[in-house]
């Protein structure tokens, strides 16, 4: 069963939308609008889907949230007052506690009955639990939510704005997760655009084109295809032959205006 | 003075010598050729023709994807053009290949003629330096698919005797075949001199090549019009003319990715 | 709470600078649920200053606190904020007087 973001170009290149109960990783550098794109889907869910949502942020204070989430036309108060979307800011100590099976969270679940959650960032774990612990404590926070059958996005920072590195977590999260939608900034004849690619699903199928998204006054709005360019995640986008050719055949015919 | 490279005087100087030798074997070739003089192995021109009609699909698909990225219609018209090109090709080698030739000649006379007219006309538009729109993929999907209708219909009515002939074995061209191929050659050749304008304007290596390519069209398809049978020397001239105009296309082609390195306009 | 003046009440909810900035903090972000680390960071203080003040507000029953594990997580108590909301609003209203 599907649970649609309520983005219709990514539930398309979803396929209809996150599997039910997964967890995915939402990646991406600074200014690529991944909270944006939480945001969204906790807001669709609770407002197109009757799926309640729980935002969980670690370092963006509920303030900001309301704040960014208004300059969308998404009123979170109203939502929360409503008992549809709740916003939680903590630490990620709080978030990894567990005694009994108990999270300090699961009260908060339970109340709205959160149907989405996202957590935004899972990177600043790495602040606060060693090295060491950390695979593990990730493995025991997604299984727990598993169980409370929430589907869960996590956001991810990765440090290169650009080039061909991607790396999120040195501890193997993208093994864990279920699905992972990377988001890049390129660079195209010397503009910064936004990317958005689908690099996995466990068990289902995905379009597996790279395309250009934009952030609207009204969300996250994606594109067609950067289908003219090659190499475009490797940060030296290039056109491809014929399309380089094309544009070169079309300015070779333009006269110039006397 | 700029100095004009090796490459291009050479280039350019296929034009001349392919004339001169139709002239030549125009003057020469007797009423009634000896057959050791024909050579037409049957699988031979059906074959070769394969390149000149790959590399004309290929223009055209270029001039399509120019279109979409630009939204020049000029390219709409030279990609019809290029495109009812290769279609003659394709059509006159089936038939050629089962031995139709008076069908094979129909079909390829009046597509060389649609050919010549639709690059006439991105000529014309491309010398009035008309404007640039958005590019809508509907346009250009129109008029590759009317070309392509039209080759069908062609093809059809040719095969139905809707035509008068156009060309008898051992005779040559019919009068119909003249004024058709007459026209398409005169209609490529003034072309031909329409792009080379716009080179001496902007010098770029793509203009040159292909107007140079549309000169050597027009000097096979008058052998064309000169041949009296299929195999002959003459015949065999004309089509060296249209390879080597296919040649030069390609040429035309590796000249966007050399221009797009150097980073000044091709 | 004791029945009390307005001056006395506000005396008790912000009569220093960090239990201010903790009110202040709570109000605008009530979906809070931090550690007294955690929210000594968001406010910028020492951890051992927060923690004081921390424990007057729960005292006072603005904040309230619940153990997990060894973690003792700090969470704005709504509806007992809404209450004393309420209250200075009577007192405001009163003159500031009981």
């Amino acid at each position: 069963m599907r649970v649609p973001t309520g983005i219709s170009e990514l539930d398309a290149m979803l396929h209809g939308g996150l599997m039910r109960g997964d967890v995915t990783l939402l990646v991406g550098c600074a200014g690529t609008g991944k909270t944006t794109l939480a945001l969204q889907y906790l807001v669709n869910g609770a407002t197109k889907f009757h799926e309640n949502g729980l935002y969980i942020t670690f370092e963006e204070m509920p303030a900001q949230i309301y704040r960014d989430a208004a300059s969308f036309g998404w009123d979170i108060r109203k939502l929360e007052a409503e008992g549809k979307l709740r916003v939680v800011c903590t630490s990620p100590p709080v978030l990894v506690q567990f005694v009994e099976q108990r999270n300090p969270i699961d009260a908060i679940i339970s109340e709205i009955n959160a149907k989405r959650i996202v957590i935004d960032s899972i990177s600043h774990l790495e602040n606060f639990i060693p090295a060491s612990e950390l695979r593990g404590e990730l493995y025991r926070l997604i299984n727990h939510l598993k169980m409370k059958e929430l589907t869960s996005i996590f956001t991810a920072e990765s440090h290169e704005v650009l080039g061909n590195q991607l790396v999120v977590t040195g501890v193997g999260l993208s093994f864990l997760v279920d699905c992972i939608i990377l988001l890049r900034i390129v660079e195209i004849q010397s503009n910064l655009k936004k990317a958005l690619t689908v690099l996995k699903i466990r068990g289902s199928d995905h379009d597996k084109q790279l395309r250009e998204f934009e952030i609207t006054p009204q969300g996250i709005k994606i594109a067609a295809p950067f289908a003219q360019y090659e190499g475009v995640l490797t940060g030296a986008p290039r056109r491809s032959f014929t399309e380089e050719a094309g544009r070169a055949w079309a300015e070779a015919f333009v006269r110039k205006r006397r | 003075m700029t100095t004009i490279p090796l490459s291009k005087l050479l280039g350019a100087m296929a034009v001349p010598v392919f004339i001169a030798i139709l002239v030549a074997l125009n003057i020469l070739e007797p009423a009634k050729l000896d057959p050791a003089l024909i050579f037409d192995p049957p699988l031979l021109i059906p074959t070769v023709n394969l390149f000149v009609s790959l590399v004309s699909f290929l223009v055209a698909y270029i001039s399509a994807r120019g279109y979409l990225g630009t939204g020049s219609t000029t390219l709409v018209f030279l990609g019809g053009g290029v495109l009812a090109y290769a279609l003659a090709y394709v059509g006159s080698s089936t038939f050629l290949f089962q031995g139709s030739s008076n069908i094979a000649f129909t079909i390829s006379a009046i597509q060389f003629l649609v050919g010549s007219i639709l690059n006439a006309m991105g000529v014309v538009l491309a010398l009035r330096a008309s404007e640039e729109s958005r590019p809508v993929r509907g346009k250009i999907v129109l008029l590759y698919v009317g070309v392509l209708i039209l080759m069908v219909l062609v093809t059809v009515a040719s095969s139905q005797g809707a035509f008068p002939p156009f060309f008898i074995p051992g005779v040559g061209s019919t009068p119909p075949r003249m004024w058709v191929l007459g026209t398409a050659v005169c209609v490529f050749a003034l072309s031909s001199l329409g792009v080379m304008r716009l080179y001496a304007e902007s010098k770029s290596d793509i203009l040159y090549w292909y107007g140079l390519a549309m000169a050597l069209i027009a000097v096979g398809l008058a052998a064309f019009f000169l041949q009296r049978v299929v195999g002959g020397p003459i015949g065999w001239v004309g089509r060296l003319a249209q390879y080597v105009g296919s040649v030069y296309f390609l040429v035309a082609v590796l000249a966007t990715r050399g221009a797009r390195t150097k980073g000044t306009p091709p | 709470m004791k029945e009390t003046s307005l001056h006395e009440l506000m005396e008790k909810l912000m009569g220093t600078e960090i239990k201010a900035e903790l009110l202040r903090l709570f109000h605008m972000n009530p979906g809070i649920l931090d550690t007294v680390e955690g929210i000594a960071r968001r406010i910028g203080r020492m951890p051992k200053d927060v923690e004081t003040e921390v424990s007057t507000l729960v005292e006072l029953g603005v904040l309230r606190t619940e153990r997990f594990g060894k973690l003792d997580v700090v969470s704005l108590n709504t509806s007992k904020d809404k209450e004393i909301q309420n209250r200075i609003a009577t007192l405001i209203e009163g003159g500031g007087k009981r």
